[in-house]
């Protein structure tokens, strides 16, 4: 017992120093250890997640102290309802040898609070923890991700991944489009084109030079969004199947 | 005889009240200004602009009048009109980048995107000596453009044998407006040193147009302050630092959306001169530094004009240097060369605030900088008694650049790939003047005139234009817009008549006019689209203007003044901003010291006007009658007074031009009253 304690301290002193090193990039949400001693830490971005699209990393020790670097990791968001749970978009964790990470991402479609709470199973070669997540709210005026039920009858998520930081010009846009198989799965959605055109809805003008998202993979659409001005944008996408169209206009809102 | 012909665009003395004014202003000018002769002889003749100086002059004289009415009575010019003060020149209705305008030969760009605040406004009567008008882009030493430029030449002191002080100072006030100017200047010199010092203050309420009825946001405030010091410098040379700064706030601008908080000038020069063998040689170094700062403000009109708050400041920073050489190699042959650069940087941004929701930011004008450097070179020889002829060209380089990340980055969303440009601008001319009698002369000139776009041009980002109620964009790709000139001049003179006449046509290429972008929304309420400046295949000016002065006895002169510009563009259409007919037309009285002037002005109907394409509706004729009087009293020997009245628009006439935008009327009657000490 003693023997283990140490051990653990070892390695938690020994975690630290790797830790100082990642914790310049990332912040560390919950840390916790599977059933067969594999310690699991969780990283994302800002020690903030929010109702958005969130990048989510973890990291993964042998109770030796080595890095884990071959396993199969999975992402289950849940939010339970009392009455119901429901799951979201989640994109599955690749390992990146370079920061010695696995990365992913979730869109939390909903804050936590009285509604309900987030956690999320990660299972490390099919063996789970569980980490209990708190969602903020989007930040004042903004809106990153949106879901409703198509012209087919389907509900579809957009999530914005890019621009993550605005400026006035041309940027980079990408998004996430998933659909709702049922409560508990979100696939990706391959198939779809997509008509953007941005807009401030407090002057109701939008901006020219825009190029459409095009899907690249994964259900990530990628195109440019110009924004001639700083303050509140609005993006208003139309999602099509063929000719028919399945979304009129679904917005997500940006301010900068 | 010959020099009288020659150059010079006005020496306004404070010598006003005779009727033989130009013999008295060649006069002062030989013996108090040998060292400037020259200099005047470098611009291009046009022989009706003796004829407007007494029109000018009564302006001037008493020092307190607006530049901008002084430059409205000179033929070819007219005001393009969005306030009751700072009026935008135009000359033959070319404007903006087509025509230049410099101070003391300094190039100054505006920092306003709404054209509130040419140079010209920085300019007072009480400091401004004459300003020159140059029609022919060869001979245009100040820079590049189609139509020639305006150079405002302020007041210099000058050294003296024997120690002297002089002074004067004035006030005046206007009916209309409850407007009132006060002025006062100092100027002492010596043998070495020579020094001025001049200031005026001017402020006006809401002017009144016909029957008493109130223009809101036509008010303006300003004071205007310059200093001037010459010291020798060796036998033949002087160092001359010149400092002018103008401050004008709470100026109404009641054709446009917004009024102006502030509009500030600073303008410093400092100047090396020599001249050698009695002015033979004259060679002028000058480095020079100027700042704009502008803010526009919309605070004060009604909440209901007034969709959303902004902040629209702006400003303009220039640096130049020139060093020009003028040789008088023989009595038959003059010549000017001149190497001259300058460094101009502009911003502006516009800051919105919503009622709900965030502020919204962008730039106007992301950060332009253009960096220019030009040669000219002007040649006069005469080859005989009776015919000059007068070669000039110049030749321009510019560097247009964005500064600044942020900047770029904005402007990445309009603009594909690299936003900086090199330009080359080349403008020639030749011109011919043939004396074949004492009562005769002839000239006309040629000339290949060329443009480059202004950095407003290249790079507006949603800039307005009330004009036409469409947001600008730029165009960093805008071809130079050249033209062909071709003038004709006569003048006949005999003892009690003179008749100048000139005649114009301008052959435009790559002109440079806004096109409507379709499926691009607009950035200000309410406009009605977004426009981007294309080059036109070719447009066409033509006009002339023409001048008659008639002495039909002793102290009787009666003068006309004619202006007329007609254009159109390759497809027909007329150009905008194009004045039509316009006549000034005076009996003018002198006797002892006393003058009388009954002046009548009337502009004819603009008809030819496109509204489909440039926004213009067309602009009835209108009328008005002006009387002036003044009287110059000796209060001793060099103590005099000086008292003008004057009533202007005395039949109270409701009344616009066709270069008044937005056709608010002009105002009524003004009696105006203004005396001025001279010490
Ligand atoms: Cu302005």
């Amino acid at each position: 017992m003693l023997l283990v304690a140490l051990f653990a301290f070892a390695s938690c002193s020994k975690d630290n120093d790797i830790n100082t090193d990642q914790e310049l990039k990332k912040a560390l949400i919950d840390e916790k250890t599977t059933p067969g001693g594999v310690r699991v830490k969780l990283w994302a971005d800002s020690e903030d997640l929010r109702v958005s699209w969130n990048k989510l990393y973890v990291s993964l020790k042998t109770s030796s102290g080595a890095n884990l670097t071959n396993a199969s990791v999975t992402y289950k968001p849940v939010m339970d309802m009392m009455t119901m749970a429901h799951s979201s978009p989640a994109e599955q964790p690749v390992y990146n040898a370079e920061q010695s990470l696995y990365e992913g991402a979730v869109v939390f479609s909903m804050p936590s609070g009285t509604m309900g709470s987030w956690t999320l199973t990660v299972s490390v070669n099919n063996e789970p923890v569980v980490f209990d997540i708190v969602v903020k709210p989007a930040a004042a005026n903004t809106k990153h991700t949106a879901a409703i039920v198509g012209s087919d009858g389907i509900s579809y998520t957009v999530a914005l991944i890019q621009p993550f930081k605005p400026k006035t010009g041309i940027n980079d846009l990408q998004i996430l489009i998933n659909k709702r198989q049922d409560m508990m799965n979100f696939p990706a959605v391959e198939d779809l084109s997509v008509e953007l055109k941005p807009e401030m809805p407090s002057m109701g003008h939008g901006s020219p030079n825009n190029v459409n998202p095009v899907h690249t993979g994964k259900g990530h659409y990628s195109g440019k969004v110009n924004f001639t001005m700083t303050g509140d944008w609005r993006l208003h996408f139309k999602l099509k199947r063929g000719n028919a169209v399945i979304v009129e206009d679904i917005t997500l809102d940006l301010l900068f | 005889m010959k020099r009288q012909f020659k150059i010079w665009t006005a020496f306004f003395g404070l010598s006003a009240f005779s009727a033989t004014l130009r013999a008295q202003n060649s006069d002062s000018l030989d013996r108090q200004l040998p060292l400037r002769t020259l200099l005047l002889q470098e611009v291009p003749v046009s022989p009706s602009k003796n004829i407007s100086e007494a029109a000018r002059e009564i302006r001037q004289n008493n020092l307190q009048e607006l530049t901008d009415k002084i430059l409205e009575y000179t033929p070819g010019i007219n005001m393009i009109r969005r306030g009751n003060f700072a009026m935008e020149p135009s000359l033959r209705s070319l404007n903006g980048g087509q025509i230049t305008m410099s101070i003391n030969g300094m190039r100054i760009f505006g920092a306003c995107t709404d054209k509130m605040d040419p140079i010209s406004s920085y300019v007072e009567p009480n400091n401004l000596e004459s300003f020159s008008v140059s029609y022919d882009p060869g001979a245009n030493a100040a820079g590049s453009g189609i139509g020639g430029g305006i150079d405002f030449r302020l007041k210099q002191p000058s050294f003296s044998d024997v120690q002297q002080w002089s002074g004067r100072f004035g006030s005046g006030f206007e009916t209309n407006g409850a407007a009132v100017q006060t002025l006062a200047g100092v100027e002492y010199s010596n043998a070495d040193l020579a020094f001025q010092a001049n200031g005026i203050f001017r402020r006006s309420s809401n002017y009144r147009a016909s029957g008493g009825r109130e223009i809101p946001f036509s008010q303006y405030r300003k004071w205007n302050g310059s200093v001037s010091m010459m010291v020798r410098s060796g036998k033949s040379g002087y160092l001359k630092a010149d400092y002018l700064q103008d401050e004008g706030y709470d100026i109404g601008y009641p054709a446009l959306t917004m009024d102006v908080a502030f509009a500030k000038a600073r303008i410093a020069a400092l100047s090396f001169v020599r001249n050698s063998r009695a002015g033979m040689v004259r060679w002028e170094t000058k480095g020079y530094y100027n700042y704009i700062d502008h803010a526009m403000d919309d605070t004060r009109r009604p909440p209901e004009t007034v969709p959303m708050h902004m902040d629209m400041p702006g400003t303009s920073t220039t640096f130049g240097a020139f060093s020009v050489l003028d040789l008088h190699l023989s009595d038959s042959h003059h010549m000017k060369v001149k190497v001259d650069g300058y460094h101009n940087r502009l911003w502006a941004t516009m800051t919105m605030y919503p009622s709900d929701g965030s502020p919204m930011f962008m730039y106007t004008l992301a950060n332009p900088v253009r960096s220019d450097l030009g040669l000219h070179i002007s040649d006069a020889i005469s080859l005989s008694k009776k015919l000059t002829l007068t070669p000039s060209a110049r030749l321009e380089y510019m560097h247009d650049a964005i500064s600044g990340s942020d900047a770029k980055e904005q402007l990445s969303g309009l603009f594909e790939g690299a936003l900086s440009r090199n330009r080359m601008v080349a403008n020639l001319s030749i011109a011919a003047s043939f004396q074949p009698d004492k009562d005769w002369l002839l000239n006309a000139a040629i000339a290949r005139g060329g443009r480059a776009a202004s950095l407003q041009e290249a790079y507006a980002f949603y800039i307005y234009n009330r004009l036409d109620a469409f947001d600008y964009l730029g165009n960093p790709d805008l071809s130079q817009e050249s033209s062909l000139n071709l003038s004709f001049g006569s003048t006949y003179r005999n003892s009690s008549l003179e008749i100048s006449t000139n005649v114009f046509g301008y052959f435009i290429q790559d002109y440079i006019a806004g096109t409507i972008l379709d499926g691009y929304s607009t950035m200000t309420i309410g406009a009605s689209g977004v426009k981007q400046y294309i080059n036109v295949a070719s447009a066409r000016l033509y006009g002339g203007e023409v001048a008659l002065k008639w002495e039909p006895m002793n102290r009787l002169v009666v003068s006309s003044l004619n202006t007329f510009t007609r254009g159109s563009d390759n497809e027909g259409s007329a150009l905008p901003l194009i004045a039509p007919f316009k006549t000034i037309n005076a009996v003018d009285y002198n006797f002892r010291k006393t003058f009388f002037r009954i002046e009548g002005v009337t502009n004819a109907a603009q008809k030819h006007v496109s509204t489909q394409k440039y926004g213009e509706t067309m602009t009835p004729e209108s009328t008005i009658l002006n009387l002036h009087m003044g009287k110059q009293f000796s209060l001793s020997k060099q103590t005099k007074l000086k008292i003008n009245l004057s009533v202007e628009n005395l039949f109270d006439e409701d009344y616009f031009q066709h270069l008044d935008i937005m056709k608010i009327s002009r105002p009524g009657r003004n009696l105006t009253c203004r005396m001025t000490v001279l010490l």
